[in-house]
C-alpha cells in the first residue's frame, strides 16, 4: 500500500470536485472560456479525471460487495443545536456503477461536442462548456448524495444546468421556449420533491432513508412522501402527463439531448426513487400507482414514436417510453430490474442520440425524410446507431435485451399481468418503429443532401465506438454488477424473456417489410392507419398543448387573479401602510443634533420608567 | 508572586495590538515622507496644510507601506490569538477564554477587511495622514479585544472608551471634501457626522459612567460577578437603566440611533465598513457581560425595558431603511434593525442560559453580519473609488445596471444583500434561523413572529438594491474598476457569506465551544 | 456628612449637565455640560469609595478623569473642525443629513 492510497470516500469526493473545479476555472477566467477549444478541452480533462476515479470506485465496491456502504459527511446544518443535515457522500454498489455511467456519457458527449459544435462561435463554445461543467458536478453530487436534502438541492442545480443547456441556442425564439417550457414543468413537478421533504422532515426530523427514518414516517408519512417525490419523479422522468416537456426539448444541440435527455437527467428521476426506495416499498398504494403509470406511459410514448418524422422526436419519445419501463418495474416491488435497465438504458440511448447526432451532422437536418441511404457514406456512425437501434429493440444479446427481460419478468412474476401485456407491446413497437428510423435514414432512396454527407471526425466517432461496445456488452455485466449492489441476478430464459423477443423480432421484420422492402403501406392497413391517423392529426400534440394551456396557463391564471386581487390588493395595501409609516418616521430624522440629544434622554426616561411601571 | 509572563501571554493579542500601535505611529515619524510641498520650509499653516492635502501626493511608495504595516500587524495579531494561551488574569478582570478567543479573532478579521477596503481611499483622500488613520483604526482595536474578554467594571468602561474614542476622529478624518472645480473645501458632511457622533456618544458614555458608578456603589466591587449580590431595589433599576442606556447609544438601538444614518452618511466609507460592524459587536458582547454576568438575577429590572426597545428598534430600523435612496444611510437604518434582531439573542441566553442556544446563536450572528455588511460597504466604496458614475455618490441609483457593468461586483453585492435579507441558504438566513429558534425556544414565540414580520419589510429594499443592479440602466458602460485590495476584500466577504451559507456548520461549531465556555 | 448628600449632590449634578446638554446651542456649551456629568460620576465614585472602605472607587476616579479629558480634546478638535467647515459652533448649523 502507498502513502497515496485513496480511500473510497476520497475517490467519490474528488470525482465530484474535478467537474467542480473545471466549472470554476472556466466560470472565473473569461479569458480562457472565450477560446472556446482549450475550454473544451479543459473540461473534458476534468471530466475524464471524474471518469476514473469512478470507474476505481466501481471496482472497488466489485470487491467489496458485502461490505456496508461507504459513507463519508460532515454536518451541515444545524437548528437549535441539533443537526439537521449532514452533507457528503454515500458509495454503494449502486451509487458507483450510477457514477461511472454518469461520467462516461459525459465524457463521451462533451468529446463528441468538439466535433459536433465546431462551427459555434469560441465565446458559445466557452460558455457550452462551462454549464456542462456544472451540471456534471450537480449530477455528481445528486448521484452520491447521503440524504435527501442535498438530492434536492443537487436536483435543483442540475434542472438549473439543464434550463441553460437546452437554451443553448438561445438566439432561436423555439430553444428559448423550449427551455421556458421544461422549466416550468420541471418546477411544477419539483413541488412535490419540496413538499415531499418537508413531510419527511416533520415526520422524522431528518432528510434520510435510513430504515430508522422509514419506520418513524408510518404508513401515512411514507404514503405522503412517497407520492409528493412521485410527482416530481413524474416531472424529471417524463412520464405521463408530464412528459410534455421533452419532446420540445430536443431543441437544443443534440449532445445536450445525449446527456440530458436519455443518460443522465431524465434518469435522475428514476435514480430518486432507487434511492429512496425503502420510502416507497413502505407505501403500496403508490407503488402501483407507478407499475400502470409507467406501463401506460411505455405503451403510449412507443406508440406516438412510430409516426414522428424527426429523428430526435423518435427518440425523446423512446426515452419516456423506456422511463415508463423503469418506472413500471420499479413498482413492481423490486428494485434491481428497474436500476439495471437505467444503467442499459443509459449506454445504448446516448449511443442513439450521438449516433442520430453524426447523422444530423451529416445531412444539417433532423427530418427522416432528408436523410436515407445514408449507409455507404456513413459506415461506422450508420453501424454505432445501428447496434443502439437493436440494443433498444431487445433484439437477443444487446443490453436492452437482458435488462427488458428482467423488468418483464419481475412484473409477470408478480401476476400484474395489465402491464406486463402493455409493456410486452411496447416492446414489439420499439422494435418496429427503431426499424423504421433505420430504415428510412440508413438505406432506401437517397434524400437530397444524402451526396453531400460525409463520415464524421474522429472526435465523434470515437465516442460512438466506445458506447457501440457498452451497448454490445453491459447486458453481459449485469450479474457483476447487481452482486456489486448487493443484489442477486442471473439471465435465464424466461417465457417473457420469449415472447418479448419474438415480439421484437416481429416488429423488426413488419419494419423491414414496410419500410426496407416497400410490401406494404403501413397507412394501407386499417387499423395502424386508424392509430397513426390519430397521431398525425396532431390531436395527440393539441391535446397536449390543450392541457399544457388549461392546466399549467389555467392554474396559474387563477393564480394569477388571486395574486393580483387578493392578495396583491393585501400587499399593496401593507405595502402603502408601511411606506407611509417609514416616511412618517423620517420626519423624527430632523438632521439636528439637539433633537437626537432629547431622544438619548427620553429613552434613558422610558427605560428607566419600563423597570418600575411594571 | 504574580506570574507576570502568564499575565503578559493572556493579554498577548490586547497587548500586541499595543505595540503594533505605538510602532506605527513612530513609523509614521520616522518613514521619510516621499513629497514634501515644493517650496516649503518652517511650520505650515492651516492654509497650507488644506491645500498640501488637497495635493495629489506621489509618493506611492510611502502611501502604501503604512498600510502594509498595519495590515501584517493584524495578521501577526490573528496569529497570535492562536498562540495565546486561555486562562485567568490574577484578579479575574479578564478572561481570555474559547469565546474571548473567537472574538478576537472576529475583530480582527473586520479591521484586516477595513484595511484591505481603505488602502485606495487612504492614498486618494488623506496620504499624509495615514500612519494615525492606522493607529487609530488599531487603538480602538484594542479596546474591542480587550472588551471581549473582561470581567471588570474598570476594564470594561476603558476599553469601552479606548474603543470609542478613536472613532469620534475616523469618522471625522476627511477634513476636505471636492467640490465641483475639484478644488478642496472644508468637509461638511464629516464634520457634521463627526459632531453628531460625538455629543450624541460623550452623553452617552456619561450616562453609562454614571450607571457604573451607581453599580459600583451598590456592589462595592468592579467585579461584574459581584454585581449579583447586590439586593433588588429603585436604585439598582436606575442603574441598570443608564447601563442600558448608554450602551444603547454603541448599538444603535431606537430611540439612541439617530445619529447612525448622519454619521454613516458623512464619514469615509472604509471606516463605516469598519464601525458599522465591529464596534457593534463589542459593544453587545459587553452589555452581554454586564447583563448576563452580573444582574442576570435581576432580569425584571433590565429585560422588560430591552424587550421593548428591540421591538422597537427592529421596526423603526426597517422603516427608516424603506424610504432611503441613499445606499448607506439604507444600510445604516437596516444594520439598526439587524442589532434589534441580534438583541433577541440575548434574551433567550438570558432565560435559559447554557441550556439554550441563545448565546451561540448570536456569536453565529456577528459573524454573518460581518461578512454580509462589510462587504456591502466596500461594494459602495468600490463604486465611489472608481467615480465614473455620474451620478451623486453613494445612491442606490448609482448601482444601476452594476451587472452589466462588473458581473463580478454585482454578484457579490448581490449575496451580501441576500444575506442581510435572510434569504436562504445565504449566511444571514442561518443566523436568523438560529437566533430565533433559540428564542422560540426560550418562549419568545410573540418576539419571533414579530420579528420575521418586520424582517419582511427588510426584503422590500435589500431587493430593490438588487433589483437595480440588474434590471437597471448602466448610465456608463465602462467595467468598475478596483484596487486589488479592495476587491480582495470584497471577494472575501462574498465568499465567506455564500460559503457558510452553504456550509454553516464550520462556524456553528466554533459558536457553540465559545458560548458553552462563557456559560460553563 | 452623610453620603447621601454627595449623592444627592451629584445627582442634582448630573441632571444639571442633562439640562445643559438639551438646552445649550453651543457645541463648547455642551461639552462643558458633558464635563458637569462626568464630575457627577467622580463625586459617585468617591463618595462610594468612603463608604466601602476601600482605593478602588478612587482609582476608578484617576481613570474616568483620564477618560474624560480624552474624550474633551477629541471634542473640541472637532468643534474646530465645525467651525472651519461652517463657520460657526452652533449645533445647529450642521444639520445638513437628515431623513
Amino acid at each position: 500500500m502507498s502513502a497515496f492510497t485513496l480511500t473510497r470516500v476520497d475517490a467519490a469526493l474528488l470525482c465530484c470536485a474535478a467537474p467542480l473545479l473545471s466549472f470554476l476555472i472556466l466560470g472565473l477566467t473569461p479569458a480562457l472560456r472565450r477560446t472556446g477549444r482549450i475550454a473544451g478541452y479543459v473540461s473534458i480533462a476534468f471530466a475524464g479525471l471524474s471518469t476514473l476515479y469512478a470507474a476505481s470506485l466501481l471496482q472497488g465496491r466489485m470487491f467489496a460487495a458485502a461490505s456496508p456502504p461507504d459513507i463519508g459527511q460532515v454536518g451541515w446544518l444545524y437548528a437549535g443545536g441539533k443537526l439537521v443535515a449532514s452533507m457528503g457522500v454515500q458509495v454503494d454498489g449502486i451509487s458507483a456503477s450510477m457514477l461511472v455511467v454518469v461520467t462516461v456519457v459525459a465524457l463521451c458527449v462533451q468529446v463528441f461536442s468538439l466535433g459536433y459544435l465546431h462551427d459555434e462561435p469560441p465565446a458559445a463554445l466557452g460558455r457550452y462548456y462551462t454549464w456542462h461543467s456544472l451540471f456534471l458536478f450537480s449530477m455528481l453530487g445528486l448521484v452520491v448524495a447521503p440524504n435527501a436534502l442535498q438530492l434536492f438541492l443537487c436536483w435543483e442545480l442540475v434542472g438549473l444546468a439543464s434550463y441553460l443547456l437546452i437554451g443553448f441556442y438561445f438566439k432561436k425564439p423555439s430553444a428559448g421556449q423550449a427551455a421556458v417550457k421544461a422549466f416550468w414543468v420541471t418546477k411544477f413537478a419539483d413541488i412535490g420533491l419540496g413538499a415531499g421533504l418537508l413531510v419527511l422532515y416533520v415526520f422524522t426530523g431528518t432528510f434520510d432513508w435510513s430504515p430508522q427514518a422509514v419506520q418513524l414516517l408510518g404508513a401515512t408519512g411514507a404514503a405522503w412522501t412517497a407520492g409528493l417525490f412521485f410527482l416530481a419523479v413524474m416531472g424529471k422522468s417524463a412520464q405521463f402527463p408530464l412528459h410534455i416537456w421533452l419532446p420540445d426539448a430536443m431543441e437544443g444541440p443534440t449532445p445536450v439531448s445525449a446527456l440530458l435527455h436519455a443518460a443522465t437527467m431524465v434518469a435522475a428521476g428514476v435514480y430518486l426513487i432507487v434511492r429512496t426506495y425503502p420510502i416507497f416499498q413502505a407505501a403500496p398504494g403508490v407503488l402501483v400507482f407507478m407499475t400502470f403509470l409507467g406501463a401506460w406511459t411505455a405503451l403510449f410514448a412507443s406508440i406516438i414514436a412510430c409516426s414522428q418524422n424527426d429523428i430526435k422526436k423518435v427518440l425523446a419519445y423512446s426515452t419516456a417510453a423506456q422511463l415508463g419501463y423503469m418506472v413500471s418495474a420499479l413498482g413492481a416491488g423490486e428494485l434491481w430490474p428497474g436500476y439495471f435497465h437505467l444503467v442499459t438504458h443509459a449506454a445504448f440511448k446516448a449511443l442513439l442520440f450521438l449516433g442520430a447526432g453524426a447523422l444530423i451532422h451529416a445531412v444539417h437536418s433532423n427530418n427522416l425524410q432528408d436523410m436515407g441511404g445514408l449507409w455507404p457514406k456513413l459506415k461506422i456512425s450508420g453501424t454505432a446507431f445501428i447496434i443502439g437501434a437493436m440494443a433498444l429493440a431487445g433484439v437477443p444479446g444487446f443490453a436492452g435485451f437482458f435488462s427488458k427481460d428482467a423488468i418483464l419478468d419481475v412484473l409477470l412474476e408478480r401476476h400484474l399481468f395489465a402491464p406486463w401485456i402493455a409493456l410486452l407491446a411496447a416492446a414489439g413497437l420499439t422494435a418496429f418503429y427503431m426499424t423504421r428510423v433505420v430504415m428510412l435514414a440508413l438505406f432506401g432512396k437517397p434524400g437530397h443532401h444524402t451526396e453531400h454527407a460525409h463520415e464524421s471526425p474522429p472526435s465523434m466517432l470515437a465516442p460512438l465506438v466506445l458506447l457501440a461496445i457498452a451497448a454490445l456488452t453491459l447486458g453481459f455485466a449485469g450479474t457483476s454488477l447487481a452482486t456489486a449492489a448487493g443484489h442477486e441476478y442471473a439471465f435465464h430464459l424466461s417465457t417473457s424473456g420469449l415472447i418479448a423477443s419474438s415480439l421484437a423480432l416481429l416488429g423488426i421484420g413488419v419494419g423491414w417489410l414496410a419500410y426496407g422492402k416497400n410490401a406494404f403501406v403501413p397507412g394501407k392497413i386499417p387499423a395502424f392507419a386508424f392509430v397513426q391517423g390519430i397521431v398525425e392529426s396532431s390531436a395527440v400534440d393539441r391535446s397536449f398543448a390543450w392541457s399544457y394551456r388549461v392546466v399549467f396557463q389555467g392554474v396559474s391564471g387563477g393564480v394569477a387573479w388571486f395574486d393580483r386581487y387578493i392578495i396583491d390588493g393585501f400587499m399593496n395595501f401593507s405595502a402603502w401602510l408601511t411606506q407611509m409609516a417609514g416616511e412618517r418616521l423620517r420626519a423624527a430624522q430632523t438632521g439636528r443634533v439637539v433633537d437626537y440629544l432629547y431622544a438619548v434622554v427620553a429613552g434613558l426616561l422610558l427605560l428607566a420608567a419600563a423597570g418600575f411601571w411594571r | 508572586m504574580i506570574d507576570w509572563m502568564g499575565s503578559l501571554q493572556i493579554l498577548a493579542v490586547p497587548l500586541l495590538l499595543t505595540v503594533s500601535m505605538l510602532v506605527l505611529v513612530f513609523a509614521d515619524l520616522l518613514l521619510p515622507a516621499a513629497a514634501q510641498p515644493k517650496g516649503n520650509q518652517g511650520p505650515l499653516s492651516f492654509r497650507d496644510l488644506r491645500k498640501a492635502q488637497a495635493e495629489p501626493v506621489p509618493g506611492v511608495q510611502r502611501a502604501d507601506i503604512l498600510g502594509w504595516i498595519a495590515l501584517v500587524q493584524l495578521a501577526l495579531c490573528l496569529a497570535a490569538s492562536f498562540v495565546a494561551p486561555q486562562g485567568v488574569l490574577p484578579g479575574g478582570s479578564y478572561v481570555h477564554d474559547a469565546m474571548a478567543v473567537l472574538m478576537e479573532r472576529v475583530l480582527l478579521v473586520a479591521g484586516i477587511l477595513a484595511i484591505l477596503g481603505a488602502f485606495g481611499h487612504v492614498r486618494q483622500s488623506f496620504a499624509r495622514r495615514q500612519g494615525e488613520f492606522y493607529a487609530l483604526l488599531q487603538c480602538s482595536l484594542v479596546g474591542m479585544t480587550l472588551l471581549a474578554g473582561t470581567r471588570d467594571l474598570l476594564l470594561l468602561v476603558v476599553a469601552f472608551e479606548l474603543m470609542g474614542i478613536p472613532l469620534y476622529v475616523l469618522a471625522t478624518f476627511a477634513k476636505t471634501d471636492k467640490n465641483a472645480a475639484g478644488d478642496a473645501t472644508p468637509g461638511r458632511k464629516s464634520a457634521e457626522a463627526g459632531m453628531k457622533f460625538y455629543l450624541v456618544g460623550a452623553l452617552s458614555s456619561a450616562i453609562t459612567l454614571y450607571g457604573v458608578s451607581l453599580l459600583y456603589g451598590l456592589s462595592g466591587s468592579t467585579h461584574i460577578a459581584d454585581l449579583a449580590r447586590i439586593p433588588s431595589s429603585p436604585l439598582l433599576q436606575v442603574a441598570s437603566a443608564l447601563v442600558v442606556a448608554g450602551f444603547g447609544f454603541k448599538l444603535g438601538l431606537a430611540p439612541f440611533q439617530f445619529w447612525i444614518p448622519d454619521t454613516y452618511e458623512g464619514a469615509p466609507t472604509p471606516v463605516v465598513s469598519f464601525f458599522s460592524v465591529a464596534p457593534k459587536i463589542a459593544g453587545l458582547l459587553a452589555l452581554t457581560q454586564i447583563l448576563l454576568g452580573g444582574l442576570l438575577g435581576h432580569l425584571q429590572l433590565w429585560l422588560p425595558g430591552l424587550v421593548g426597545m428591540s421591538v422597537v428598534t427592529m421596526t423603526a430600523g426597517n422603516l427608516l431603511a424603506l424610504p432611503q435612496l441613499h445606499l448607506k444611510r439604507l444600510l445604516a437604518n437596516s444594520g439598526v434593525a439587524q442589532m434589534g434582531t441580534m438583541l433577541i439573542g440575548v434574551f433567550a441566553a438570558a432565560t435559559l442560559g447554557a441550556k439554550g442556544h441563545g448565546l451561540s446563536a448570536l456569536l453565529f450572528y456577528f459573524i454573518a453580519y460581518l461578512a454580509a455588511n462589510t462587504g456591502l460597504f466596500l461594494v459602495i466604496e468600490t463604486l465611489a473609488h472608481d467615480g465614473s458614475e455620474p451620478s451623486e455618490r453613494d445612491l442606490i441609483a448609482s448601482l444601476s445596471g452594476l451587472n452589466r457593468r462588473s458581473p463580478g461586483l454585482a454578484l457579490a453585492a448581490l449575496v451580501c444583500l441576500l444575506s442581510l435579507a435572510g434569504i436562504p441558504f445565504a449566511v444571514g438566513f442561518w443566523a436568523k434561523l438560529y437566533v430565533f429558534l433559540a428564542a422560540w425556544e426560550a418562549g419568545y414565540a410573540w418576539l419571533v413572529l414579530v420579528a420575521v414580520g418586520v424582517s419582511v419589510i427588510g426584503l422590500f429594499y435589500y431587493l430593490r438594491v438588487a433589483r437595480s443592479m440588474y434590471l437597471g440602466e448602466p448610465r456608463v458602460t465602462t467595467p468598475v474598476r478596483s484596487p486589488l485590495t479592495l476587491s480582495v476584500a470584497v471577494t472575501a466577504c462574498a465568499l465567506a457569506t455564500a460559503g457558510l451559507g452553504l456550509y454553516p456548520s464550520v462556524i456553528v461549531e466554533a459558536t457553540r465551544t465559545a458560548a458553552a465556555a462563557w456559560l460553563h | 456628612m452623610p453620603t447621601q448628600a454627595y449623592l444627592l449632590l451629584s445627582a442634582a449634578l448630573f441632571c444639571l449637565g442633562i439640562y445643559g446638554v438639551l438646552t445649550r446651542r453651543n457645541a463648547i456649551g455642551v461639552l462643558v455640560a458633558i464635563e458637569l456629568m462626568a464630575n457627577a460620576v467622580n463625586i459617585n465614585l468617591v463618595a462610594f469609595s468612603r463608604v466601602w472602605g476601600s482605593l478602588t472607587g478612587q482609582a476608578f476616579t484617576l481613570f474616568s478623569l483620564a477618560l474624560t479629558v480624552s474624550e474633551v480634546v477629541v471634542g473640541l478638535a472637532i468643534v474646530i473642525l465645525l467651525y472651519r467647515a461652517h463657520q460657526s459652533v452652533l449645533t445647529d448649523s450642521a444639520s445638513e443629513m437628515k431623513g
